[in-house]
């Protein structure tokens, strides 16, 4: 997908769910209030606080299928 | 001062702003006051925080609307980006009207008024240190205030958490930074979609974590109370000012920077406005407030 289809998709979009199931945020929520908990300043900083759901839920599991040679699921763009 | 209010503000701001401004602008114009000074406001002047974090001397104008004025028509100037300088500027307006609730309020219109501006909701307990300030903070109204703008965000502003808000005002609004995100690093739309919601995320999770480190860690006692929590002793108004003083030196104060801002746009604003350039879905902005808010 390149820029402009992003801005095509932008401009010509219909009505769509979510592309993350409730527990997928429920499971990174949770994990975010325990390292909170226990790491305080590692986590709870304005870098990591808002990059930390693209972060476990886009970027960690996309590594783990590349380090186990597994290809891209078909889902949403 | 608040706390997760300002990742709060963001969708509420958006919501209300529409395609007028842009997301990341409106981010960093919420986040701009505490992001240049929080460091120093616990780590130089810890003893004096309050003083230093909002008066004067000290770092207290980065908590007056002409900080994001000057902020917004730096951007304008160098980037010529309307809805990244709209986005700052009511962003770092929406933080400067938030921070009034606390003891040590703010100076809304330095410099042309040094008089504090506050509400006294909760106590200014930046002097106890990051944690003894966030527990002080989640002890006290500051963390009903936070669950306020939670609420109303969820109720007023929940579509500006969507996946076809995203796609329909907030990309639109703001094409080229998304666009460079998407081609540099490599992210397709569904990872962009979690960078923009992970500022409401980050801010209902350092609620929670922080509500919960001042109950079972810092072990402080919940005192939700007007000025509290009781157990910080000294109370700390930058001013001993009464209501009516107060008053009369911030209406001249605000008569003064609206004067200054009328007279700035005559001599340059405008014609920087003008040079600017908006996203094509922007079309031709109206005139007056219309500018900035409404699709």
């Amino acid at each position: 997908m390149t820029a402009r289809d992003l801005g095509s998709r932008a401009a010509h979009s219909s009505s769509s769910p979510d592309p993350w199931p409730w527990w997928a945020w429920v499971a990174t929520f949770t994990s975010y209030v325990v390292l909170g908990y226990l790491t305080k300043s590692v986590v709870l900083n304005w870098i990591v606080g808002p990059l930390y759901p693209v972060l476990v839920m886009y970027v960690l599991p996309a590594a783990v299928r590349r380090l186990l040679g597994r290809p891209a699921p078909e889902a949403a763009p | 001062m608040s706390w997760a209010a300002h990742e709060f503000e963001n969708y509420f701001l958006q919501h209300k702003t529409g395609v007028k401004a842009s997301f990341f602008g409106l981010a960093l114009g919420t986040a701009a006051p505490d992001l240049f000074t929080k460091y120093f406001v616990y780590n130089v002047a810890p003893e004096d925080a309050a003083a230093f974090h909002r008066g004067f001397p000290g770092v207290g104008f980065s908590h007056s609307l002409i900080f994001g004025v000057v902020f917004a028509l730096l951007v304008l100037r160098f980037t010529g980006s309307r809805s990244w300088a709209v986005g700052i500027l009511i962003g770092q307006w929406a933080h400067v009207l938030t921070d009034f609730c606390d003891t040590a309020g703010d100076m809304p219109f330095f410099p042309f008024s040094i008089e504090p501006v506050t509400v006294s909701m909760w106590k200014h307990a930046a002097a106890q240190g990051r944690y003894g300030d966030a527990a002080a903070y989640y002890s006290s109204l500051g963390g009903v205030w936070d669950f306020f703008w939670l609420g109303a965000t969820l109720l007023f502003a929940r579509v500006a958490l969507t996946r076809d808000y995203f796609r329909r005002v907030v990309i639109p609004a703001d094409p080229r930074a998304w666009g460079w995100l998407h081609r540099k690093a490599h992210l397709p739309e569904r990872a962009l979609l979690l960078i923009y919601q992970g500022f409401f995320f980050y801010g209902a999770g350092r609620m929670t974590s922080w509500f919960l480190l001042a109950r079972f860690e810092e072990r402080t006692p919940f005192q939700p109370t007007w000025g509290g929590p009781d157990y910080i002793g000294r109370a700390n108004d930058l001013s001993d000012a009464g209501w009516i003083e107060v008053l009369a030196r911030t209406a001249v104060g605000g008569v003064l920077f609206a004067a200054f801002l009328w007279v700035s746009w005559r001599l340059f604003i405008k014609r920087w406005w003008e040079r600017g350039h908006d996203p094509p879905i922007v079309g031709e902005r109206e005139p007056g407030l219309r500018a900035m808010f409404g699709s």
